[in-house]
């Protein structure tokens, strides 16, 4: 609503040029950033929606299918637990083994720096495993815990995971220099021995996908019993992520997205960080299937 | 152009306080609708508003926590092959913040839309112990977002090692919002294990990759 401030003039009020000058400045252009055809009330307070550039909030959208659509999951794409590191992990891609890519366009999308990218996706997935691979020796998947009767009983922690992030993009069309976005690793940092994973505050962009889960039931008096431990797959679930870039960080021009798995990995801390680390002790028979999902960017003004 | 003179003041005339009044009144409704009216459609964008005169975002890339990680309430005395985070050692059922609260300063009132992810871990292995299994106890991290002490969004949770969203909108009055991030530890079950073999406490519930995004509408 537009605003004039002044008090209006009253019976019996004294009435001087001066007086009168000022009360019709209030309403015209002449000179004066107070005066009433100012930005306030013709710009702030006066226009509306109607009036509004149509991509003013929102400048642009885009959107990609990830692997390819299988309703019955006839046919999937399947990704093998590393045996080893440091590991490539696998390009989420079609059945034709085409990366999927989120694309920007020809000439890409520049982020300012009063712009925001938001970033989602999310995909239908499969984890699957054979017999106990938080048992074998090399892997660190369990909890050691006491059992009824003496001994001792190796429990899955139900923490290890299929990792998924984005890379993106920023130099060309071309799209060939792909790099996880900032604030996340690839995972292949050497962090202690031969392990190698990223700490928890490299993850920024990361989604974590449960690779199974192992129940204790009936324990008893804090002792586990062996017939109580039940282990199961996470069957078919979809799975999202999401992540924002604030252009105040850095203005880029980004030209595309996609997206890398790896697995397995689990919890472990080193010198007092948290990190996700392979386990590649718990890769045998252990993998994870998925087929299709969805990713979409927005870019967005931020003011 | 619009003609918006209520009345023209003759020399000689009688002056009195309408004569200005209503010409003041009437100059200022044609303010008012002057370009609401007349404006072509698209006319106004970044370049012709202040900054902030529409809407508003707020974002940050580690949710408010360092490196986006939980870092209050966390037990060092956690396995090697565990994060160091929260155990019943150091963490009780029922809500607690996440992290410091957020302020949105500068909300100038109207429709706020808020979302909240990250990863978390549960610990869900003794969901059904003895003289608990009808029914258990599942163990689930539940997640809520306050805006200036009430509840904004609300969600049971993960019960896994997984990613979380949640989201909520709301309309609010002008004024800097304070935002709360707070979660949901559920607590332990009848003859639960507190602890490994070892004698390490058992990790329960952890967070990390933590972002946020506010989007304030005020036009």
């Amino acid at each position: 609503m537009s605003r004039i401030t002044r008090a209006p003039v009253n019976e019996g009020d004294a009435i001087a040029a001066a007086d009168l000058n000022d009360r019709f400045a209030d309403y015209t252009q002449s000179g004066s950033v107070v005066a009433g055809i100012n930005g306030f009330n013709l710009r702030d307070a006066a226009v509306d929606l109607p009036q509004m550039q149509k991509d003013f909030l929102c400048q642009a959208v885009y959107e990609a299918t990830l692997g390819e659509f299988d309703l019955d999951h006839s046919s999937v794409n399947t990704v093998n637990a590393a045996t080893g590191v440091p590991s490539a992990g696998h390009l989420v891609q079609d059945f034709s083994g085409t990366t999927s890519v989120l694309s920007f366009g020809g000439s890409g999308k520049a982020i300012t720096a009063a712009d925001v990218l938001r970033l989602y996706w999310d995909l239908s997935v499969n984890p699957k495993y054979t017999g106990t691979p938080w048992t074998a020796a090399a892997s660190f998947s369990d909890y050691v815990m006491d059992k009824t009767g003496g001994s001792t009983a190796q429990l899955a922690t139900s923490a290890t995971v299929w990792v998924i992030y984005p890379e993106w993009d920023i130099t060309s069309n071309s799209l060939g220099n792909f790099v996880p976005v900032p604030g996340q690793g690839d995972f292949d940092t050497n962090y202690t021995g031969s392990r190698r994973g990223e700490a928890l505050s490299t993850c920024q962009a990361t989604c974590v996908i449960p690779a199974w889960v192992q129940i204790a039931q009936n324990t008893t008096g804090g002792l586990v019993t062996a017939a109580g431990l039940l282990a199961n797959v996470i069957g078919w679930r979809g799975v999202s992520g999401a992540w924002h870039y604030v252009g105040s960080d850095g203005a880029v021009t980004v030209f595309g997205i996609r997206w890398r798995i790896k697995g397995v990995l689990h919890p472990e801390q080193t010198s007092s960080v948290n990190y996700l680390g392979f386990d590649t002790g718990a890769s045998t028979n252990v993998s994870l299937e998925y087929t299709s999902g969805k990713a979409q960017a927005l870019v967005m003004r931020v003011k | 152009m619009k003609h918006w003179t209520k009345r023209d003041a003759l020399t000689g005339g009688t002056v009195s306080a309408d004569v200005i009044n209503e010409e003041m009144r009437a100059h200022q409704s044609s303010i008012t609708t002057l370009d609401r009216t007349q404006l072509p459609a698209d006319s106004v964008d970044e370049n012709n508003l202040e900054d902030y005169a529409i809407h508003r975002v707020y974002a940050a890339k580690q949710g408010g926590l360092t490196g986006g990680e939980l870092t209050t309430g966390i037990d060092t005395n956690t396995p090697s092959n565990g994060f160091r985070c929260i155990t019943y050692q150091t963490g009780v059922s029922g809500y607690r913040d996440a992290g410091n609260a957020i302020t949105l300063e500068g909300f100038k009132g109207g429709s706020l839309f808020g979302e909240w992810s990250g990863n978390a871990l549960v610990l869900p292995a003794f969901c059904s112990t003895q003289n608990n299994t009808r029914p258990g106890t599942p163990k689930y991290l539940g997640f809520r977002i306050l805006v200036n002490g009430t509840v904004f969004a609300v969600k049971r949770g993960v019960s896994l090692h997984e990613h979380f969203r949640i989201f909520g909108n709301g309309r609010y009055p002008q004024g800097t919002l304070t935002i709360n991030l707070q979660l949901h530890i559920t607590g332990s079950s009848p003859e639960e294990p507190l602890v490994t073999s070892a004698g390490d406490n058992m990790p329960q519930a952890h967070i990390y990759s933590s972002r946020y995004l506010f989007i304030g509408r005020w036009r």
